[in-house]
């Protein structure tokens, strides 16, 4: 959460992301709509102005006779209807134009992480989801309104020139201000109010910390101890967060005085040349309503600005992703199909090395390391936490691409085969899998979509889910997952299993596919898995020793780029040669 | 993710619940509303005063009157420019104030609500998610707080001053201005209401959204791998669509709103300046009281343009209003004792005794009886779903049985006060809370008055010595949410060290090596009993491995005692 503010903090910086631009598009339309719209609405603003001024300035002696009164009102009320419409449309425009960019960047996000996967996707996950959210007030509101702030000032500056030009000059004068007071005040306040919005999201992330925390704290009889810190970060928190408000609020008090003093400044000089009847009493009362007028934009602008920081940050992050490595993609050739039974593969890593996808930084996740799966070879992969067993299946898949090494199928480098053909041999069983919102048939049968009725009856044996379907209401078609059924942590490892299984894979790809299991349950899935593995290919990550012994070979992988060794050889596998 | 979190379609009929929640739980004082209405009076004073005046410096003008006559209006007009930036200023300040002062009590009142309730109290396994969400819910409130007062005080004030105006000049006139405002702010009202389950909808949209999202990008490997990426791409793009569409009304809805606002302020406007002409001609009015009727009448209604916005805001607030006022219907599974008894002589069994424990409407535990013995290893087994962890949160007093007993020596755990248990049952859940802040800090939630040296010894225990030493800030280094990335075994390990730091009687595991390979996990096993082998330990496991370090292996399914066997048998 703070590596996000941090992020935020850094980039908040410029009002614009140039590369959000290709995102915007396919909004361009909405968004150019959405400056129509306010540009009309400032024309309705001044024409409202001008006539009310008009009309109060009809009752005073010298006006221009024959202006209708019923025409100036019945003017009011039409650029009133104007700039009502005009509200409407730029709301449902600027949803539009919001919309539009951030399915773009949500499509391109979750399209990225279909195609290179691997670690980091709970970064991702929280981008892609909540996080693209922010940009709604960024593109509909504050974008449009920066080009606004840009335009619709002179556009009024105009009309009060048109009507009294020494006013314009004024308001002109009080305008080149702007920027001058706006460094003044930016310059010094930026700078704070960054580390001070830091420091409130520190703050907010160390209770929310505490909430989160609270069984743990229960459980000590902690509760009342922490209770005081609660009350003093939450302390804390008000006071960091007032003070970064009074610097935030230091432009809008710019703002807010330089129209206030330009309204004065303009209404002084009229009243004074009315006075020595230099002037009209109608021009100085427009210039008098419409000078307020040019300064809205702008405070709107600047407004949003702050609120639109956490949308740009939402956007950076989201972008910092997209601008990483994508997937290679060199031309590919394809593998012969399989023909009639699935031929196991011979699947060989060199040296391989892996490092996180999306922060490319830090340690290897996996570190050089080397192995060989000979075909219809099982070989068992162990090695403590944190080694990068479950990376090395990623690999083996094409899941993940190494950052350097090299992977071959059959002698051919993995990298220059045609992905989806090379999957469609495969079957996996992920560390963490998903149950789709689906009946509990149809999570069995999504690796497998044409099984036969009897595949799927032994498969649910095989896994040890005859008492689960039992126990479902309406069995195999009962829906599980969010929204259904909920399944505990070693039924949802057994489906996830029971997919693999299902399908007629040539290489097995298994992570665990026995923890949480208690021993009874085991036997009986090590044996199917026993089975189903008889003469195919596979690599199976596990600590089991139950499952250790239908492997044919186990392999060691160290932590900390260790390369590994084959352990303990078992008798097929040294019968077999060795790999070099 | 059920009952006090769950979806927006059934949200109360309007934003009152966030003032409701304010009241009942953070009340602001009369003086502190007093002066908070104040700077946003001065503010919306200034507002009006500059161009009442203004109007009446260029109207009287007109008529050539000398200029000291004006110097008066000069001078006003200038003090009212400065004096609105600042009282703005002053206002926005004290709302903020007042809102984050209510924010930091609220969120208060809200740890208090929760301690009871978890973690057996809350619907929802994932507590964690859910106690932080909570949080969120509070800064919602405070949030729509901030937006509602500004409103409401901006709006208030330069409607009386605007029709007290007006009335002064032309009691019609300030009775159709009055009318306006009013109705303006009604229909604001009355089209935040009928938007308000649209804001509802579209939550609830976004919500899936992410949530889809989340789910195809943690389940992108396995999908990839199988070439069905097509079961979560159509998902996507149905979630997508919906949202975008409950977007679109939601934004028909808002616009609707503003334009709204917009036309029945000009309507009003326009009845007011014919009203004001009608006067003038019946010479009721002067010139120069028209023009500030006039400027008067357009501040008045132009202050109430920011209300529909503000209305819609403190929507959002109030859907967290109403989850965190719903946390004071549920009932604490465990509540503390009034008069807590004096807790029995250590070293002390624990013990669950024909116990049947209800949960979520149905019985989880059905006359389970276990007992811990002092140095003795109680392993619980059973299938997924057989109330493993229902019976560890009932030896842990985090629920109580509706009969049987649960005891520690001969004293019923809900007679003794949570402090006193503390040093006498350790507790680690499946996935214990590691605190942001450094190692030694999170050890030392189980103990404050531990040295150094028995947080490397507890750490050492458990098997993190290597990985100790391997860290350049030693027990400084900064763990949990911002701080070093832990593996789940190292989360694990962080919370068994703690644990063992607390050098309780008994120690109860849910759960200890699912994250854990297996030497690390069978050494973790060997050291828990402590040296001396007093203490007492119940492992929750399927791990084969646990049974084998246990000396008694009690086996729960559905609920209820399957088989009960010593090491051996």
């Amino acid at each position: 959460m703070s590596d996000a503010h941090g992020r935020a903090t850094r980039t908040a910086r410029a009002p614009f992301d140039r590369r959000l631009l290709p995102y915007l598009m396919p909004a361009r339309f909405a968004l150019g709509a959405s400056v129509a719209l306010g540009l009309v609405a400032t024309a309705s603003i001044a024409a409202q102005a001008v006539l009310l001024a008009r009309l109060v300035a009809s009752a005073f002696p010298g006006a221009p006779a024959g202006e209708s009164r019923v025409a100036m009102l019945a003017g009011i009320a039409v650029a009133a209807a104007v700039r009502g419409a005009c509200g409407l449309a730029s709301e449902v425009v600027a949803q539009r134009a919001a919309t539009r960019v951030k399915t773009g960047l949500r499509v391109a996000l979750v399209a990225r992480t279909l195609v290179v996967g691997g670690p980091g996707a709970g970064e991702l996950a929280t981008i892609a989801g909540r996080g693209l959210d922010a940009l709604d007030v960024y593109v509909g509101r504050s974008l449009p309104d920066l080009v606004l702030a840009g335009a619709t000032p002179f556009v009024l500056v105009a009309v009060i020139a048109y009507e009294d030009w020494l006013s314009a000059v004024v308001v002109l004068v009080a305008l080149a201000l702007f920027p001058v007071f706006g460094a003044l005040v930016g310059r010094s306040a930026g700078e704070r109010a960054r580390a001070r919005w830091a420091e409130v999201a520190t703050l907010g992330d160390h209770l929310v910390d505490l909430f989160a925390g609270l069984p743990v704290l229960r459980a000590y009889g902690r509760t009342q101890r922490e209770r005081v810190r609660v009350e003093e970060l939450g302390e804390r928190l008000r006071r960091s967060s007032l003070a970064t408000l009074k610097v935030a609020f230091l432009s809008a008090l710019v703002l807010d005085t330089l129209a206030s003093v330009s309204t004065a400044l303009v209404a002084v000089p009229i009243g004074i040349r009315l006075v020595y009847g230099a002037m009209q009493l109608a021009p100085g009362l427009a210039a008098l309503v419409v000078t307020p007028e040019v300064f809205i934009p702008l405070r709107r602008a600047s407004a949003e600005f702050h609120e639109s920081a956490e949308g740009l940050a939402a956007a950076a992050g989201a972008l910092d992703i997209l601008a990483g490595p994508g997937p290679p993609s060199a031309r590919r050739i394809d593998l012969p199909r399989p023909v009639g039974r699935p031929v196991p593969p011979h699947v060989v890593l060199r040296s391989v090395e892996v490092r996180d996808p999306i922060r490319r930084t830090g340690p290897a996740v996996l570190g050089g390391f080397s192995l060989e799966v000979a075909a219809g070879e099982i070989v068992a992969l162990v090695g403590p936490n944190g080694a990068g067993k479950s990376t090395a299946l990623a690999v083996v898949l094409g899941l993940v691409t190494p950052s350097s090494g090299s992977v071959s199928v059959d002698g051919v480098e993995l990298s220059v085969i045609d992905r989806d053909a090379w999957r469609l041999r495969c079957a996996y069983l992920p560390d963490r899998p998903t149950i789709l919102p689906a009946t509990l048939e149809e999570n069995l049968r999504l690796a497998a979509p044409s099984a036969s009725a009897r595949d799927l009856a032994r498969g649910v044996s095989g896994t040890c889910l005859e008492r689960l379907v039992a126990r479902l209401p309406d069995g195999l078609a009962t829906p599980v997952g969010e929204g259904g059924w909920a399944l505990s942590a070693g039924e949802r490892q057994r489906v996830a299993l029971g997919r693999a299984l299902l399908r007629d894979a040539s290489l097995y790809v298994l992570d665990e596919p026995t923890a949480h299991l208690d021993a009874e349950t085991e036997a009986t899935i090590v044996a199917a898995i026993g089975r189903r593995l008889d003469g195919r290919s596979a690599l199976v990550v596990t600590h089991r020793p139950a499952l250790l012994e239908i492997a044919d070979r186990v392999v060691r992988i160290e932590r900390e780029g260790v390369v590994a060794v084959p352990a303990e050889p078992g008798d097929r596998a040294l019968a077999r040669t060795s790999p070099s | 993710m059920s009952a006090p979190r769950s979806g927006g379609a059934r949200r109360g009929r309007s934003a009152d619940r966030t003032i409701a929640l304010v009241r009942n739980v953070a009340p602001i004082g009369p003086r502190r509303l007093a002066g908070t209405l104040a700077t946003g009076a001065a503010a919306a004073a200034s507002n009006i005063g500059l161009l009442a005046t203004s109007a009446w410096l260029i109207t009287t003008a007109s008529s050539r009157p000398p200029v000291l006559a004006l110097s008066v209006a000069i001078a006003a007009v200038q003090a009212f420019a400065l004096s609105r930036g600042l009282a703005r200023y002053g206002e926005r300040l004290a709302v903020h104030d007042l809102s984050l002062d209510v924010l930091a009590r609220l969120r208060l009142r809200l740890y208090d609500r929760l301690e009871p309730l978890v973690p057996g109290g809350l619907p929802s396994r994932r507590s964690g998610a859910l106690l932080s969400a909570f949080v969120a819910d509070a800064d919602d409130v405070g949030e729509a707080l901030a937006r509602g007062v500004t409103a409401a005080v901006d709006v208030s004030v330069t409607a009386v001053l605007g029709v007290a105006l007006a009335c002064a000049l032309d009691l019609r006139s300030g009775a159709i201005l009055a009318g306006g405002i009013v109705a303006t702010g009604a229909s604001s009202a009355l089209l935040a209401h009928l938007g308000h389950a649209s804001v509802g909808r579209e939550a609830d949209a976004r919500a899936e959204v992410a949530d889809v999202v989340v789910a195809a990008v943690r389940s992108a490997p396995e999908l990839v791998a199988h070439g069905r990426t097509d079961l979560v791409v159509g998902a996507i793009a149905a979630a997508q669509s919906r949202a975008g569409s409950a977007a679109a009304r939601g934004a028909m809805f808002a616009g609707v709103r503003r334009g709204a606002g917009v036309v029945l302020a000009a309507a009003s406007l326009v009845a007011v300046v014919a009203s004001g002409l009608g006067a003038y001609d019946a010479r009721r009015l002067s010139a120069v009281a028209l023009a500030v009727l006039v400027f008067a009448a357009l501040a008045s209604l132009e202050s109430c343009a920011p209300l529909a916005d503000a209305l819609a805001s403190m929507a959002a607030g109030d859907a967290g209003a109403r989850r965190i006022a719903a946390l004071s219907e549920l009932e604490p599974p465990a509540p503390e004792p009034v008069l807590p008894a004096t807790p029995p002589g250590r070293p002390a069994p624990l013990a669950l005794v024909d116990a049947v424990v209800a949960r979520g409407g149905g019985t989880v535990l059905d006359a389970v009886s276990v007992a811990v013995e002092p140095g003795r290893r109680v392993a619980l087994v059973g299938p997924s779903g057989a109330g493993k962890t229902t019976a560890v949160l009932t030896l842990v007093h985090f629920l109580e049985c509706s009969s049987g007993r649960a005891t520690l020596g001969d004293v019923d755990l809900a007679a003794i006060a949570r402090p006193d248990l503390r040093d006498r049952i350790g507790w680690v859940p499946e996935d214990a809370h590691v605190f942001r802040g450094s190692l030694g800090a999170n050890l030392r939630v189980a103990d404050p008055t531990a040295s150094d040296d028995r947080c490397r010894r507890a750490l050492r225990e458990v098997g993190l010595g290597p990985w100790l030493a391997s860290l350049d800030d030693g027990l400084e280094t900064r763990v949990g949410s911002g701080g070093r990335p832990l593996s789940s075994g190292e989360r694990q390990r962080l919370a068994l060290a703690r644990a063992l730091l607390g050098d309780p009687d008994v120690l109860v595991l849910d759960e200890p090596t699912a994250h854990l390979d297996p030497e690390g996990g069978t050494l973790v096993l060997e050291r828990l009993a402590g040296p001396a082998d007093a203490r007492g330990v119940l492992v929750v496991s399927h791990d084969p491995e646990a049974r084998r370090h246990a000396d008694v292996v009690v086996e729960l399914d559905r609920g209820r005692i399957r088989a009960r066997g010593t090491r051996d048998g």
